[in-house]
């Protein structure tokens, strides 16, 4: 019960505010079901949440709650099956599929819970693809800067089947950075680390925001990684049924395990 | 994009090679072909008879209809020949210091006492300067009944001036005294050697005094090529000559090498259209296949931000490098391809072996373009959907794609399935060579029409293959889930097998059904007691026939004389031109030696400017008993003839029978006369009379029914080895095609078998299952194969032997079941055994 009325007060709702203030993202009663030979799965029940620029939040659920879900229609990867999502003050639907994409391209940075790198690629290569792919110069020093953080400037000259899953889920971070994106959304991206590099990375993503003004929202399994966040939402069966507010790491194992006996 | 191209190129190298192996191999296959094709246009003899000539003047061969473009034409199989008066016309011309008029006398020489006579060319001592040819020994033909020969035909054939030697001319035998050895003043002896008869003698033996075969022409001092090719021009006014100069003079001084040009350049159009279109289809299959084992890369792609359009251009851009760099490495291949044929032919004897290949770069250049072209178009057709799909979808899919396929292909699949089986029922309409080509057509079509439908086609039939698989617990099973669950690759794999398959039995199946039909049809047809047959002196003459004739032991003598008709007729509005096979027979007593199967009319009305039809080839023209058909004969000529009867065994004895007057100076002498009995002469006494008579024609050979038959028959298995020889090398490209796709697919699934591995499937289990694979492969393959050439082939036996079991041998079905296991089983395992070899923990642990 606590938890519901939690959830009315962490969620805002309503029309879109004033210029100034747009948040970084937007949607309005997505819904996202998925018509398989199997049935019909509804894996986004309804779900309308605003993100405040230069905000860090993570997002929890059980698994097969609809996670993954969320984020892809968030940055435009998927569509919704019915609902409204708005990148900084521009909706999304009815978009073509080149300017989706180029859109997404230039404002929203992913790193994947899976399926990252091209293998073909060397690091270096594959951090700076999504400029190539923009057809916009490398800022040297930014790039630097990026591969520094997230460790790998001793290993841009590899190609990703040289590397270990913690390795590669650093490069996709620094590819997704190096754009230097408004919103960054990362699936689970400290999955495959180990304690130490997940905070690192969580440090890092909480001091881009911090430096460049710039939205995260991360899924994590993990209560440590969710309290560097400034707001953890909670999913459940495709709902968004609570939020937490300066989460620390005891709050969030409490709440998940409330999630859990749902 | 193209660096990052590049990079993915190198860094791919294992799975780029399947592509880059198809596109080499493609790539030679069609500079192969276009190098037989600018041979036909382009290889020449140097000249050596016509050495010394500025210009040689010959008829058009080529028949043009009027208001009908390039395509509307055909190539005369008789010499057109030019009217005398035009050679003093040229003499005259101030440009000109001499025209000679040449006739081409086939001639067989031999010694007196009988040895063996060989053919050669026999021509006027007056066109020596054309050469020129000087005397060596003795002198030039001073009168009538004096030859010379060139030194090398005097040694062998063992004679020296002042010797006599024996020449027959249309089958008559007559002594000539050798004047003297002539040699070349330039190059060598040439070929095969040449006689020099004296101008009077040259008159009497050519076919019509009154015009000649060419015109040599040697200009004034100073006379310059255009100045003389136009005085040339005018001086034939109305009379449609070709004037030939420099090195072309070698078309009309060989007639073999025209006919042989003629024939590189058909081979070359239905061989080389058929490895193009083959080329390019398994070129573009292979693409696909390629792409499709990259679906999850693109995804990534996909999902970081690129766009569709950069997605494409992308691959396009691999496409673009790896076809430039494999089609230019095709081009040597290619020529050893073209080189090896036209070793091949010239084994064969269809082409001389002095007419050179002609390697130019137009071929080559050609070949890369369309391979490259094709490369991209396939490439970019197969990311087309995983380009399109939403980001996250594609990597959904991007592991085994199970969607439904796209519409057009079903439409197309169906559009070719119907174009397929009309085109099988073409030798039910028109039974002669034209009408079987429809069934290799049909078979070709048909394998397109299994590839578009897919999965459609194949699901049932899968089902059906792999029900008994089902019943071993582990690698049966294995195997008969994993057949089952990639519809979309088996197909892309059982293209190339069944196109293998059923174009291998289509085409050898097609020319023994063509071969049975023409001997089946001359032994039924030909109901002569003995067949006469020239062996190279140009034919039977008027005069042997006459005497033939006047034989107390014979009846009724037919000549055939081989020649061809062309019927223009018009394709909805479009003028075009049908070309038949004609003899030109005697009318009395044709239906004693002859019985074609008259379907309407009758034969006995065969007289005057008349002909007989093959009842397809009239129906083809929509002419009926009575009407009148305007033909062109051998040399271009027009006539008007009125049909006045069809038959039915035109496979056997020609699509169209004329009387002999029509042909009469338009044709050469008859290479075979029929000769039936007396009354009251039984056979043998015939066969002694004409026994006795051959003795005396030192040229001719006494055959009979079986004999007309079997040459017949070895006619048409020549014909059938000049296509086998193409299939031969189209063969040898699909079945790189089916190793190369075999191995491509098998290879990309290494992760599949590794986790196979790791869930404890032991590596002989592993084995065992993709070894069942192969062999639902191999049985699909086989039974599809034969499904698509059965049914044009049960059609066209049906249509031409009246069987629907095709003529041939089972061998061909056996062998063409082995090679397709082993090539099948062999290029599944070979892969699988080399990925086993890599621990599975490290070969899944290759993140992609
Ligand atoms: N392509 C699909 N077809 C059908 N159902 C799907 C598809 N993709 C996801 N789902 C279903 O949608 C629901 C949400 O999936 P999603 O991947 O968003 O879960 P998640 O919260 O990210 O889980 P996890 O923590 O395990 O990654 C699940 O029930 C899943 O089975
Ligand atoms: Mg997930």
């Amino acid at each position: 019960m606590f938890g519901r009325r939690k959830s009315g007060q962490g969620v805002a709702f309503g029309p879109p505010e004033t210029p100034e203030r747009t948040p970084a993202l937007r949607m309005g009663e997505v819904y996202r079901t998925y018509d398989s030979g199997a049935g019909k799965v509804t894996a986004l029940q309804g779900i309308s949440v605003e993100l405040a620029k230069g905000s860090f939040t993570a997002v929890m659920g059980p698994s097969g709650s609809g996670k993954s879900t969320f984020l892809h229609c968030a940055a435009g990867l998927d569509r919704p099956s019915s609902g409204e999502v708005w990148l900084g003050g521009t909706s999304l639907s009815g978009m073509s599929e080149n300017r989706l994409t180029r859109l997404r391209r230039e404002r929203v940075g992913f790193v994947f819970q899976a399926y990252n790198l091209l293998s073909a690629l060397t690091v270096q290569d594959n951090i700076t693809m999504p400029l190539r792919l923009n057809g916009t110069a490398v800022d040297r020093g930014w790039a630097e800067q990026v591969v520094f953080q997230v460790g790998m400037a001793d290993r841009l000259h590899h190609r990703p089947a040289e590397l270990s899953g913690g390795q590669q889920q650093r490069v996709a971070i620094a590819r997704a950075l190096i754009t230097r994106p408004d919103l960054v959304l990362a699936d689970e991206p400290t999955g495959a680390l180990d304690s130490r590099a997940g905070a690192q990375v969580l440090s890092l993503l909480r001091d881009t925001v911090a430096a460049l003004g710039q939205t995260v929202l991360v899924v994590t399994h993990d209560p440590v990684a969710a309290s560097y966040a400034q707001r953890v939402l909670f999913l459940a069966d495709g709902r968004l049924v609570d939020s937490l507010d300066a989460p620390t790491p005891a709050a969030v194992a409490e709440r998940m395990s409330r999630l859990g006996e749902r | 994009m193209i660096d990052i191209a590049w990079k993915t190129l190198r860094a791919r190298k294992g799975s780029f090679s399947g592509a880059f192996v198809s596109l080499l191999c493609a790539t030679a296959l069609i500079a192969a072909s276009g190098i037989l094709a600018e041979s036909g246009l382009r290889s020449s003899v140097t000249p050596h008879r016509y050495a010394a000539a500025d210009a040689v003047v010959g008829g058009e061969q080529t028949l043009r209809l009027p208001g009908g473009d390039f395509t509307v034409s055909a190539r005369l199989p008789e010499t057109v020949r030019l009217p005398s008066d035009l050679v003093d016309a040229m003499g005259a011309l101030d440009e000109v210091e001499l025209a000679v008029g040449d006739h081409h006398l086939p001639l067989a020489v031999g010694s007196p006492d009988g040895a063996e006579p060989r053919s050669v060319l026999g021509h006027g001592w007056d066109t020596a300067p054309l050469g020129p040819f000087e005397p060596t020994e003795g002198t030039a033909p001073r009168r009538s009944g004096e030859v010379a020969l060139t030194t090398g035909l005097a040694t062998a054939l063992g004679t020296a001036p002042g010797d006599r030697v024996r020449i027959v001319s249309a089958a008559e035998p007559a002594e000539y005294l050798v004047s003297g050895t002539v040699d070349h003043q330039g190059s060598g002896e040439g070929r095969g050697g040449s006689v020099f008869l004296h101008p009077d003698d040259v008159e009497r033996l050519a076919p019509g005094p009154e015009a000649v075969d060419a015109i040599g022409i040697i200009a004034a001092p100073g006379v310059g090529t255009d100045e003389l090719n136009a005085a040339l021009a005018s001086a034939a006014g109305d009379t449609p000559v070709t004037v030939h100069t420099g090195a072309a003079v070698n078309r009309i001084e060989f007639s073999d090498v025209g006919a042989a040009r003629g024939l590189l350049l058909a081979i070359s159009g239905s061989f080389g259209g058929l490895a193009v279109l083959i080329a390019l289809f398994v070129v573009s299959g292979t693409l696909s296949l390629s792409v499709n084992t990259r679906r999850r890369e693109l995804a990534v792609l996909r999902a970081i931000g690129s766009t569709p359009g950069q997605l494409l251009r992308m691959i396009g851009a691999e496409a673009l490098l790896l076809s430039l760099v494999a089609g230019i490495l095709g081009c040597l291949p290619g020529i050893l391809v073209a080189r090896a044929m036209h070793g091949a032919f010239v084994r064969l004897g269809v082409i001389p072996a002095d007419l050179p290949l002609v390697v130019g770069p137009l071929p080559l250049a050609a070949a890369i373009l369309l391979t490259t072209l094709t490369a991209l178009v396939g490439s970019t057709a197969a990311a087309l959907r995983p380009a399109w799909t939403k980001p996250v979808e594609a990597m959904r899919e991007s592991s085994a794609d199970r969607r439904a396929p796209a519409r057009w292909r079903g439409t197309a699949g169906m559009v070719c399935l119907v174009l397929g089986i009309s085109s099988a029922m073409t030798p039910i309409a028109l039974r002669n060579d034209a009408g079987a080509a429809g069934t290799g057509g049909s078979a070709l079509l048909l394998v397109v029409a299994v590839a578009l439908l897919g999965p459609t086609v194949l699901r049932p039939l899968v089902a059906a293959v792999v029900r008994p698989l089902r019943r071993f617990r582990v690698s049966g099973f294995l195997a008969a889930e994993a057949t089952e669950s990639d519809l979309r690759r088996l197909g892309t794999v059982l293209t190339p097998l069944v196109l293998a398959v059923g174009f291998t039995l289509s085409m050898v199946h097609t020319q023994s059904v063509l071969a049975e039909a023409v001997s089946d049809q001359v032994d039924e047809g030909v109901t002569a007691d003995a067949v006469v047959a020239d062996t190279g002196s140009g034919g039977v003459g008027a005069d042997v026939v006459g005497e033939l004739a006047a034989l107390p032991e014979t009846g009724p003598v037919t000549p055939l004389r081989e020649t061809r008709v062309f019927v223009p007729y018009s394709v909805f509005g479009d003028p075009d031109l049908a070309s038949f096979p004609a003899r030109g027979v005697a009318p009395e007593g044709l239906e004693d030696n002859l019985d074609p199967g008259v379907a309407d009319g009758d034969l006995g009305d065969l007289a005057g400017a008349t002909v007989a039809m093959e009842r397809s080839g009239a129906d083809l023209l929509g002419a009926d008993v009575g009407d009148e058909l305007d033909v062109r004969l051998g040399d271009g000529t027009p006539a008007t003839l009125r049909l006045v009867a069809t038959y039915e065994r035109g496979l056997g004895l020609g699509g169209a029978m004329v009387p002999q007057e029509v042909v009469d100076g338009h044709a050469g002498p008859p290479s075979r006369v029929l000769v039936g009995a007396a009354e009251g002469t039984s056979p043998e006494e015939l066969a002694a009379a004409l026994e006795a008579f051959t003795e005396r024609y030192p040229t001719l050979l006494l055959d009979d029914r079986d004999g007309f038959a079997d040459s017949a028959r070895a006619e048409a298995d020549l014909a059938a080895w000049v296509n086998l020889v193409g299939l031969a090398v189209i063969l040898g490209y699909i079945a790189i095609a089916v190793v190369n796709s075999l191995v491509m697919s098998t290879a990309a699934r290494s992760r599949e078998f590794a986790l196979l591995r790791l869930i404890g499937t032991t590596r002989r289990q592993v084995l065992r299952a993709l070894r069942w694979e192969a062999w639902v492969i191999v049985v699909l393959a086989v039974l599809l194969g034969t499904l698509v050439a059965l049914l044009p082939l049960s059609v066209l036996s049906l249509a031409f032997l009246g069987t629907p079991v095709p003529a041939g041998s089972p061998l061909v079905y056996a062998g063409v079941a082995a090679a397709t296991a082993v090539l099948g089983v062999g290029s599944v395992m070979f892969p699988v055994r080399l990925a086993l070899r890599t621990p599975p923990v490290e070969a899944i642990g290759l993140r992609e």
